[in-house]
C-alpha cells in the first residue's frame, strides 16, 4: 500500500536551494512591512487621540469647559482600548466549494478588438472571441457572456482583468507594488515593443497567469490577469493578448 | 546589520524550504500561490520577529500565518502574486519524479475542501499531532480528527481510482 506520507513527499517537489536574492527580497518585503507598519500606528494613535479628546471635549457638560485640564486628562487614558482592538488578524473564513468552470478542449481564439475600452486610460488592440467588455471601477473586466449562470462557479475563475497602474520608487528604482524588487531587476521578456514581467504557470489548470507590461521607459503598467479556466490559454497566448494591450495614446 | 535581520536572514535560509515545500501543497501545486503564501509568511514574521522568538517561536507563528492565509479564501479574488524566481516558466514536474502519480496527488488535494486539504498537509507532511494541528488551525482537537477522518477517506477514494487507472495505461 502506498503511504500517504511519500506521497505528499514527492508532490511537494524537492526543497529549493535558498538564494541571495530570495534573502534580500523577504528582508526588504519584512522592512517595508514593518515602516509601513510603524507609520499606521503613529497614524491611528494620533487620529484616536484627537477623536478621544474632541469628543471627550464635546460631550463634557458646559459648566465644566473652565476646568479644561480635567477633558485633556481623560483623554490621554482613553486611547489604551484603541490599541486592544488591533485585529488580531488571520481569522479563517467560510470557503468557496464551488467548482471553477470547465476547461475547453480548445483555447479560445484571439479577434481583433475595434472599440477601445471607454473609461479607461488604456485598451487592448485584441479580444478573445465572443467575449464581452464590462468596466468595474478602472478595471476592465472581459468574460464570456455565454456562461450560463455564472454565480455557481467558484470566483474569480471565469474573468480576465485589465488595469493600468503606477510603478513607486522608494529610494530602490522604481518597483511594482507586487514586487520587492525593482523593475530593472526583475526578469523580462519582449512582447512587440513592451517590456513585460510575468508570473503563473502557463498551462496549469491551478493558478492565474499575470503578466505586466511597461509602458515605454515611463512607471506606468499595464497589467493582465487572466483567471479564467474557461479560455485554456497557455502563457504564449495570454502573452499575444496582452501585447495587444496598451496605454491609449 | 541589525542582530534582528541577521536572525531572521538566518531564519529564513533554514527554514524557506520547509515552508515553500508546505506551500506547494497547500496550493496544489500552484508554485506561484505557493510563493506568495511563504512570502506572506516571512513578512509577517519579520514585523512580529522580536515577539515571536520571545514566545511562541518563529516557527509555530510562520506555520500558522501560512496555513491561515491558505484558508482565507475571500482573499483569493484580490490577491496580488509575486514570484522571485529567476525563471519565467516554472510549470516543468521536478526532475526524477513520476509526473503522473505526483499530478495525482496534488489533484486530490485540491478536490478536498479547504480546511480538509490542510489537515493533510499538516498532519501527514509535517508530521504534527493532533493538538499541534489544532492549534495552527484555530479550531478543537475534535475538529481536527473528523476532518483528518473525511479527508483520508476522501484521499483514498480519489488516489486508489486514480493510481489504479494510472496502473491500466502503462
Amino acid at each position: 500500500m502506498t503511504d500517504l506520507k511519500d506521497l505528499l513527499e514527492e508532490a511537494a517537489g524537492p526543497e529549493p536551494a535558498v538564494t541571495d536574492s530570495d534573502l534580500s527580497a523577504a528582508l526588504t518585503r519584512g522592512r517595508r512591512a514593518l515602516r509601513r507598519r510603524r507609520l499606521t500606528g503613529i497614524a491611528t494613535g494620533a487620529v484616536a487621540t484627537a477623536l478621544v479628546i474632541g469628543v471627550g471635549w464635546s460631550v463634557l457638560p458646559t459648566g465644566t469647559t473652565n476646568g479644561a485640564p480635567e477633558p485633556a486628562a481623560q483623554a490621554t487614558k482613553t486611547p489604551k482600548p484603541v490599541a486592544k482592538t488591533t485585529p488580531k488578524d488571520y481569522r479563517p473564513v467560510p470557503q468557496d466549494t464551488r467548482k471553477p468552470p470547465v476547461i475547453p478542449a480548445d483555447p479560445v481564439p484571439l479577434a481583433a478588438n475595434s472599440t477601445p475600452f471607454a473609461g479607461v486610460a488604456f485598451t487592448c488592440d485584441l479580444i478573445p472571441q465572443g467575449w464581452a467588455v464590462r468596466r468595474f471601477d478602472q478595471q476592465i473586466v472581459l468574460y464570456d457572456p455565454k456562461l450560463a449562470n455564472p454565480s455557481q462557479y467558484r470566483l474569480a475563475t471565469y474573468t480576465l482583468a485589465i488595469w493600468s497602474e503606477d510603478m513607486v520608487d522608494e529610494g530602490h528604482g522604481l518597483t511594482p507594488a507586487k514586487y520587492g524588487d525593482p523593475w530593472s531587476k526583475l526578469p523580462k521578456v519582449r512582447v512587440g515593443k513592451q517590456q513585460v514581467v510575468t508570473t503563473g504557470v502557463p498551462g496549469s489548470p491551478y493558478g492565474r497567469q499575470q503578466v505586466f507590461l511597461r509602458q515605454g521607459n515611463t512607471k506606468h503598467l499595464v497589467t493582465v490577469t487572466n483567471q479564467a479556466w474557461n479560455l485554456a490559454w497557455d502563457m504564449n497566448t495570454l502573452l499575444k493578448f496582452a501585447g495587444s494591450c496598451h496605454s491609449k495614446k | 546589520m541589525s542582530d534582528r535581520d541577521a536572525e531572521y536572514l538566518e531564519y529564513v535560509t533554514a527554514h524557506r524550504g520547509r515552508m515553500l515545500r508546505t506551500a506547494r501543497l497547500l496550493t496544489a501545486g500552484d508554485t506561484h500561490w505557493a510563493e506568495d503564501l511563504v512570502q506572506v509568511a516571512l513578512t509577517r514574521l519579520y514585523v512580529h520577529w522580536s515577539k515571536v522568538r520571545k514566545e511562541d517561536g518563529a516557527a509555530p507563528y510562520a506555520d500558522r500565518i501560512l496555513v491561515n492565509a491558505f484558508l482565507d479564501e475571500r482573499r483569493r479574488m484580490w490577491r496580488r502574486r509575486e514570484s522571485t524566481t529567476e525563471q519565467m516558466y516554472d510549470a516543468a514536474p521536478p526532475p526524477g519524479q513520476d509526473a503522473a502519480e505526483r499530478l495525482t496527488v496534488l489533484d486530490a488535494l485540491a478536490k478536498l475542501p479547504r480546511r480538509q486539504h490542510a489537515v493533510v498537509v499538516l498532519r501527514y507532511f509535517r508530521d504534527f499531532d493532533v493538538h499541534t494541528t489544532a492549534e495552527l488551525m484555530g479550531c478543537s482537537e475534535g475538529t481536527v480528527k473528523s476532518q483528518t477522518s473525511r479527508a483520508l477517506s476522501t484521499m483514498r477514494d480519489l488516489l486508489n481510482d486514480s493510481l489504479e487507472t494510472m496502473e491500466t495505461l502503462r
